[in-house]
């Protein structure tokens, strides 16, 4: 059978998924300013065949620093930092299974209001794909305060397209 | 090739999707006017991304606008009849749009849905919790093409001289949007 040329991305090397359908999930960080903290928020459980991670697009709908929009704190102190990955784990809190992609709001400059670039082409690195069953797709936020005062409030998107079974 | 039912209604219109799939989204849009710290006269108001169109685009088919707790005239967001509008903040309104375009806030952006929560300086009679209906789509703006993002555009217009910085209203809405996307 003759099969769009779409169809032929659907490969067997995506396992165990076979015959997939491409799926989109969006997931928003919204942190206000506030103390040291590390935590992770899954937003997508993996079951069923497990999912096939394909690409991500990271969104900062109101920028960064001293372009965050609405009601956002300028921190003056460029010590502070956030870090947020997107990770595999089999639970929150428990070790990390795939850690997907590391972002650092530190030395990467400012980015503007609607700045939004892919993950993996040019942008921060794509470290791994295939999320098993069983398993959460989540998103970890740490904040270093290595400065005198809170860092900057957080608002950034994962736009996250991924394959399941069909 | 004998296809089931459903697969029958993957048009060739859709282009370029060929063999597509139905996706459905739901988005819940909530606003507390005592938080409003929307600057007045922020330059074509804020924008929200609510997704990332790629891989061959995105075909809306159908939105349907739910207020699960109804707008009030002006006011407060609570369950119960609206309440009426204080005099002094008459004229403040939201401006709402549901957008695609290849970049949130630039660009020539297509509009998909619109919504005033006041004609003019006349409050309108408020919407009761759990109204709800469909969105006409217009024509040529189905389609949310390649790099494109769906986004809501949120534009206070303060004219009432109303206390605070944004509209006295509190806001909440969902929008139910179905759409395809390549398989």
């Amino acid at each position: 059978m003759v099969v769009a040329a779409h169809v032929s991305r659907v490969s067997s090397d995506y396992p165990p998924s076979g015959y997939s359908i491409m799926r989109r999930v969006v997931f928003d960080v919204d942190e206000p300013i506030s103390g040291p903290q590390d935590f992770t928020i899954p937003f997508l459980y993996s079951d069923d065949g497990g999912l096939w991670i394909e690409a991500i697009r990271v969104m900062w709908p109101f920028g960064y620093g001293a372009n965050y929009l609405p009601g956002g704190v300028v921190d003056p102190n460029v010590d502070n930092q956030w870090f947020v990955d997107i990770v595999g784990s089999n639970f929150p809190g428990a070790a990390e299974i795939a850690n997907i992609l590391h972002l650092e709001t530190f030395g990467a400059g400012d980015p503007g209001a609607g700045d939004n670039y892919p993950v993996g082409h040019g942008g921060p690195p794509f470290n791994g794909h295939y999320i098993p069953p069983g398993s959460f797709l989540g998103v970890r936020v740490q904040e270093f305060n290595t400065g005198a005062g809170p860092g900057s409030d957080l608002a950034v998107q994962f736009h996250v397209r991924y394959r399941t079974k069909a | 090739m004998s296809v089931a039912a459903h697969v029958s209604r993957v048009s060739k219109d859709y282009a370029p999707f060929g063999y597509s799939v139905m996706n459905r989204e739901t988005f819940t849009f909530s606003w507390d006017a005592a938080d409003a710290n929307i600057p007045a006269g922020v330059p074509g108001g804020i924008n929200f991304p609510l997704f990332y169109a790629d891989q061959g685009g995105l075909w809306i088919e159908s939105i349907e606008v739910m207020w699960p707790m109804g707008l009030p005239q002006l006011g407060d967001l609570r369950p119960g009849p609206p309440g009426p509008p204080f005099a002094d903040e008459v004229g403040d309104q939201w401006i709402v749009d549901l957008r695609s375009g290849t970049f949130p806030g630039a660009g020539s952006p297509v509009t998909i849905w619109h919504f005033e929560s006041q004609i003019g300086n006349v409050p309108p009679p408020g919407i009761p919790p759990g109204t709800h209906g469909s969105s006409p789509i217009p024509n040529g703006s189905q389609f949310v093409p390649d790099g494109s993002f769906l986004y809501i555009n949120l534009a206070p217009e303060i004219t009432g001289g109303g206390p605070g910085a944004g509209p006295a209203e509190d806001l909440m809405f969902q929008l139910h949007v179905r759409y395809r996307s390549l398989a």
